[in-house]
């Protein structure tokens, strides 16, 4: 078992009860017996999390890259995660507790309310031609973190209003666009299901501003379609979708026994995406009316 | 402070990478070893400095034959003045020295350094337009140094043993031997985070930048900045009607033909200007054109058949203007292997791409004409995609993690989308806890709580004017022309057009997402429209993709074996950022090696260079 610190291999015989390495290092899993990772794993899986620690994350998108890697170590071939988050909640507080808290890592219980910052009057002459709408609030904090909304000039918010305090003003610069690009990220749920179309068709989002042409949504995922790149990482559900939901069987099916979430695509995937699809020339146009919600151009890359 | 790095102590174990000596090759920039060679002359002083004579020796061996040098000796009360010019010790007339260029004083252009001394004597260097330094020394034996508002010449100074030296060059003050070579670790976190240095701090520990607009009073026992001029701010935000519109174009248009008609010739010798075929230079070509009787000359740099639509642009406003167009061609291996040569003109390193093909495109333009146009100030005064992205970063501060004080400062250094974000990773452990302090985003605190404001957009502008204006781009023209011998000027910089660009109300420059809104008016009859209604464009250098290939390896070795065993920036981070992992997101890593082989690059040539040797027989050159 390799100390994540100092890289020396203890094995099994000579690992001490105390559990440490002879460095100092605690160990914080024990594969033999118990645990379903070793350190050397589990640092594997913040590495990539972190994308090398140059990204912030929250503990929900290192759940499902354990996930994956549990999965390929017991050779289990499975859709559904392994264990769940409950179990995981575990694993990660025994690591925290031998190893710290990563620099990288983000905590889960920051509000999101913001305070209305001091700003000056002509913010009102601004316009933002790009953003992202979620239903996920822990995409949202990813992006937020990682300041991909500067970077990208790009504003972020979630269907339910988040962050509240900050999502009128930034909906009023939205509307003063003279050409949109809004891209919908949502679970692969039966409410992530409906959300594009609600960006589309409902006053308080775009309804007008996509019936006059001025803006655009490109529903980017996730979808059921799109699961089938997923390892190990769909979560079981009970909900059914709507009767009227415009939905193929194949779609159906799917989401009436699984939900897929957003926090199972690597952030570095997930942001290099948008970012890819705000810098190319829109191919195709979100058309509610041509069957299911069209997706982007047609090339997935998640997962 | 202990923990700072004597860089001297390091020089030993600090070897330039084989293969990157500067000399002549052919097609290589050979660049003149003097420092000076244009026609009015640098500057370089010593006030009472003991053994100031040595000081002087060792200044006029490093600037070549035009500088100019004021000696104060002595102590307040017993003061003596002598003012040498070049290899003559004259008599003092006046003891002042300036370094000036198209300098008008109301209606009439300045012609002497008579001129000066009784501008300075009236106290009305606020009424001067145009660039220059000066320094003189005033009735009660204070030594005096000044800098036109824009920036367009600048001066270096350091207080050294009970003394002050001070200098249009930083090198000059280093080959003095009085200065510590101690790399200053603010300047150094500036660097990189915005790829040059703002502000009065240089690279270099002890020696400071006068700031543009600036006078700075240096008496034995204080030394006192004030500034002379500043822009008025723009209290009043009225609404934008068609009339005033209408009024503002044509007032800008006036005041643009103006700047331009002050800095062409009187007679009708050939002009050179830079032509990127972006708005700014497109204007100022057009503008020429109709002034200027002589031919003139145009310039474009070019990275090779991929980018074609820039040279499309610009061939285009050439053949509208009816300029003789040259292209000149460049190759990424041609751009590094120059950034030597022009890295060494700089006395702040500048962590720009541009330097390299701006320095050969003056050395193209200076085989025909002795002045060289070009459009910088277009971006600072009307324009900037800086502000939205900051705009944002503000809307969403409360939420983002690690918000707490310096919100507005963090956001502007991370939006110059350099190695901010990097700063506690890269840099040496040492510096990296000085700065964690905030010692870095308190420096900017005082411009975003300037009463003159109250609009954002015109805020960031004048920041953008007085930080990237006098101490990025200003310079940079300044230094490496004069190395030329020809004489860069920048009308959009003109003093008039920028405090009319800076009161302007925000709609007038940001309408929707067009950005450079009322320039593209006020000069739409001269250009086709095709020119005026082209998006945001601008001379990029494409290095992202450069050091995957060959360039990689030089980057390489200028990291590792240069830059690393200077203690400054860790090797891991540098062996990190030269790693082709596909494992990172939106590394920006060619920007960043960049960024780091200039500084590598400066940091051997400029500070820790020796002086060069003048033999004592060399003849002055013109």
């Amino acid at each position: 078992m390799r100390c994540v610190r100092c890289g020396k291999d203890t094995p099994y015989r000579s690992r001490p009860k105390d559990e440490r390495c002879s460095c100092g290092e605690p160990f914080a899993f024990e594969p033999k017996y118990r645990h379903p990772l070793a350190d050397a794993a589990f640092a594997a899986a913040i590495d990539r999390v972190s994308a090398g620690g140059s990204l912030r994350w929250l503990p929900v998108h290192l759940y499902y890259e354990v996930c994956r890697r549990i999965d390929r170590r017991r050779l289990l071939h499975r859709r559904v995660v392994p264990i769940d988050h409950a179990g995981f909640d575990r694993l990660w507080s025994r690591w925290t507790g031998a190893h710290g808290w990563p620099p990288t890592a983000l905590a889960d219980d920051d509000a999101l309310t913001a305070s209305p910052t001091q700003l000056p009057p002509d913010v009102a002459d601004y316009a933002v031609d790009r953003a992202v709408v979620t239903d996920s609030d822990a995409t949202l904090r990813l992006l937020l973190a990682n300041n991909f909304h500067v970077d990208n000039r790009c504003a972020v918010l979630t269907v339910g209003g988040e962050p509240s305090g900050v999502s009128e003003a930034v909906l009023a610069m939205l509307r003063r666009s003279e050409q949109l690009t809004v891209l919908a990220l949502h679970d692969a749920s039966v409410a992530g299901s409906t959300m594009a179309s609600r960006l589309l068709f409902e006053d308080q989002w775009f309804r007008d501003l996509v019936a006059d042409g001025t803006a655009t949504v490109v529903d980017l995922g996730l979808r059921p379609d799109q699961a089938k790149q997923f390892r190990a990482c769909f979560l079981r559900t009970d909900q059914r979708p709507a009767s009227d939901a415009i939905l193929s069987k194949k779609d159906h099916r799917w989401l009436s026994r699984y939900r897929l979430e957003l926090a199972a695509v690597l952030p570095a995937t997930l942001m290099g995406r948008l970012q890819r699809t705000f810098t190319a020339p829109i191919g195709a146009v979100a058309d509610a009316f041509a069957g299911p919600v069209a997706g982007g151009d047609g090339d997935d890359g998640f997962g | 402070m202990a923990s700072l790095l004597r860089w001297r102590e390091r020089l030993g174990a600090f070897r330039p990478p084989a293969g990157h000596v500067v000399t002549p090759a052919p097609g290589r920039l050979a660049v003149p070893a003097g420092l000076s060679l244009r026609p009015v002359g640098r500057i370089a002083g010593a006030a009472w400095a003991p053994g100031g004579m040595a000081a002087v020796g060792a200044f006029r061996a490093c600037l070549g034959a035009t500088a100019e040098t004021l000696v104060v000796e002595g102590r307040p009360g017993a003061v003596s003045v002598r003012r040498v010019s070049g290899d003559s010790d004259d008599g003092c007339a006046v003891p002042m020295v300036a370094d000036w260029d198209a300098c008008w004083l109301d209606d009439r252009p300045v012609r002497s350094l008579l001129d000066w001394w009784s501008i300075v004597g009236a106290d009305c260097l606020a009424s001067v337009e145009g660039a220059f330094a000066l320094a003189w020394l005033g009735p009660d034996g204070a030594v005096h140094l000044a800098r036109d508002a824009p920036g367009e010449r600048t001066l270096y100074y350091a207080p050294v043993g009970g003394g002050v030296l001070f200098a249009s060059t930083i090198h000059a003050l280093i080959a003095t031997g009085r200065v510590d070579r101690v790399v200053d670790v603010v300047g150094l976190a500036s660097y990189l985070s915005c790829a040059y240095v703002p502000g009065s701090r240089s690279l270099v520990e002890g020696v400071r930048e006068v700031l543009p607009g600036e006078q700075v009073d240096i008496r034995p026992a204080s030394i006192r900045c004030r500034a002379f001029w500043r822009h008025p701010g723009d209290e009043t935000t009225g609404t934008v009607s068609l009339q005033s519109e209408r009024l503002a174009r044509e007032r800008l248009r006036v005041y643009l033909e103006r700047a331009v008609a002050r800095r062409l010739p009187t007679i009708s010798e050939p002009v050179a200007a830079t032509l990127s075929g972006g708005i700014d230079s497109s204007a100022v070509v057009a503008i020429a054109r109709r002034l200027h009787d002589g031919p003139l000359h145009t310039y474009a740099a070019s990275f090779g058949a991929r980018y074609p639509n820039e040279l499309a642009y610009s061939s285009l406003v050439a053949t509208h203007c009816a300029t003789s167009h040259h292209i000149v061609e460049m190759t990424p291996k041609a751009v590094l292997r120059n950034l030597d040569a022009v890295v060494s003109l700089l006395s702040k390193p500048i962590g720009d791409p541009l330097t390299v093909p701006n320095a050969v495109l003056f050395r193209e333009a200076s085989r025909q004409a002795r002045i060289v146009l070009n459009g910088e100030g277009g971006d600072p005064c009307f324009g900037g995609p800086k502000n939205l992205p900051l705009v944002l970063a503000q809307l969403y501060a409360g939420v983002t993690p690690g918000h707490e004080r310096f919100s507005w400062e963090r956001a502007y250094l991370r939006v110059h989308q350099k190695a901010y974000d990097d700063l506690g990773r890269a840099l040496a452990p040492d510096i990296a806890a000085v700065l964690a302090t905030g010692l870095l985003e308190e420096s900017l605190h005082p411009y975003f709580e300037d009463p003159r404001w109250s609009t954002l957009v015109n805020r960031l502008m004048e920041m953008n004017v007085v930080l990237k204006g006098a101490h990025h781009i200003l310079v940079k023209v300044d230094q490496i022309s004069a190395a030329f011998g020809v004489l860069g000027r920048s009308p959009l910089f003109d003093r008039s057009v920028m405090e009319q660009a800076l009161s302007l109300p925000p709609q007038m420059k940001l309408r929707g997402s067009t950005e450079k809104y009322i320039l593209k008016q006020a000069v739409a009859d001269l250009l086709p429209r095709a020119v005026v209604d082209r998006p945001k464009s601008g001379m990029r250098v494409p290095v992202e993709g450069w050091f995957a290939g060959p360039l990689g390896r030089h980057a390489r070795e200028r990291l590792l074996d240069g830059l690393a065993p200077s203690g400054l920036i860790r090797r891991d981070y540098l062996l990190d950022l030269l790693s082709t992992s596909e494992h990172r997101y939106r590394r920006r890593r060619g920007v960043k090696i960049w960024l780091l082989i200039t500084l590598e690059a400066w940091l051997r040539t400029v500070l820790a260079a020796e002086p060069p040797v003048r033999s004592s027989t060399a003849t002055n050159r013109p």
